[in-house]
C-alpha cells in the first residue's frame, strides 16, 4: 500500500510550497501531478484570463494556494466543491479561470491530478472525463486509504 | 527530482494580484452575508447604483476594474463600511526587492 509521501518520493507527486506560509506553519497542504506542474509552466504562466478576470490565471492560481495553504475558510461552491455524483470524492478546486481537479488524501491534504482551464472545461463538459480519471488514477495509485466525506468539515478546517 | 514547487511571479506583481483578490473576495462574502441575512440581490445594488445588473455581477467576480470611488460605491450599495489600512511588510526578501528597485 502507497502513501503519499511515498508517492512523492518515487515522484509521482510533488508537494506546493507556499511563499508567504513557511512550511512548519502551513494549515493545509498541496501536492501535484508532474503533467499539472506541465500544464502549469507552459499554458498558464503567460495566459490572460479568457474571462476578462482583473487577474492572470497564474496570479489567480497562486493566490488560491496561498488561501489553502494558510488555512483561510473557502468559499463553497465559489473556490471548492465535491463533484456529483459526489459517491467518488472527487473534488474541484477553483478560481474565475482555472478548473483543480483531485482527491483528499486525508483532513487538509489536497492532492492536484489535472488542471485545466474553466472555458474548455465547460464548452467541452469535461467535468465527468475529470471525475472518473481522477479517481481511477487514485485507484491507481493503490493508496492505503483517502477522505470518502463530501462536506466540508470533513475535508478541510480552517485557521482563521 | 523536483522537490517542491512554488510559484514564480514578480513580488510588486504577486502583491497587486493579491489586493485585487482581497478586495473580490470582501465584497463576494459581504454579498453572500447581505444575501442570506437581508435577502439582498445584484439587481437591488445595481438600482441603488444606477448601473447594470451585469456590471455588479463582473464586480462580484472580479471581472472589471474598479476604481476606489466605485469600491465605496458598491460598498455603501451593499451596506457596509471600507476599513483601510497599509501594514508595514516584515519580510526582509520583499523589502530588498523593493530597495533593488529603486
Amino acid at each position: 500500500m502507497a502513501t503519499i509521501i511515498r508517492l512523492a518520493n518515487n515522484g509521482s507527486l510533488v508537494p506546493f510550497r507556499p511563499r508567504n506560509v513557511p512550511p512548519e506553519r502551513a494549515w493545509r497542504r498541496i501536492w501535484l501531478a508532474l503533467p499539472v506542474i506541465d500544464w502549469l509552466e507552459t499554458k498558464v504562466f503567460d495566459a490572460i484570463s479568457s474571462l476578462g478576470n482583473r487577474r492572470k490565471p497564474y496570479e489567480q492560481f497562486d493566490d488560491l494556494m496561498e488561501m489553502f495553504c494558510a488555512g483561510v475558510s473557502l468559499q463553497s461552491p465559489r473556490n471548492f466543491r465535491a463533484l456529483r455524483p459526489t459517491d467518488q470524492s472527487i473534488w474541484e478546486l477553483k478560481t474565475d479561470d482555472i478548473r483543480f481537479f483531485g482527491f483528499f488524501s486525508e483532513k487538509n491534504e489536497f492532492v492536484i491530478l489535472f488542471g485545466d482551464f474553466a472555458d474548455r472545461v465547460k464548452d467541452h463538459n469535461l467535468y465527468a472525463g475529470y471525475r472518473n480519471e481522477t479517481a481511477r488514477i487514485r485507484a491507481s495509485f493503490n493508496l492505503q486509504s483517502y477522505v470518502t466525506g463530501i462536506s466540508y468539515d470533513e475535508v478541510l478546517s480552517d485557521a482563521d | 527530482m523536483m522537490k517542491f514547487y512554488q510559484t514564480r511571479i514578480d513580488p510588486k506583481e504577486r502583491q497587486v494580484a493579491r489586493f485585487l483578490g482581497d478586495v473580490e473576495r470582501a465584497f463576494q462574502r459581504a454579498f453572500t452575508e447581505a444575501k442570506m441575512q437581508r435577502k439582498l440581490t445584484q439587481q437591488q445594488i445595481a438600482v441603488a447604483l444606477g448601473i447594470d445588473r451585469s456590471a455588479i455581477n463582473r464586480r462580484l467576480l472580479g471581472r472589471e476594474n474598479m476604481t476606489e470611488r466605485s469600491i465605496a460605491e458598491m460598498a455603501w450599495a451593499m451596506g457596509y463600511d471600507i476599513e483601510f489600512k497599509l501594514v508595514r511588510r516584515e519580510e526582509m526578501q520583499d523589502a530588498e526587492n523593493t530597495l533593488a528597485a529603486e
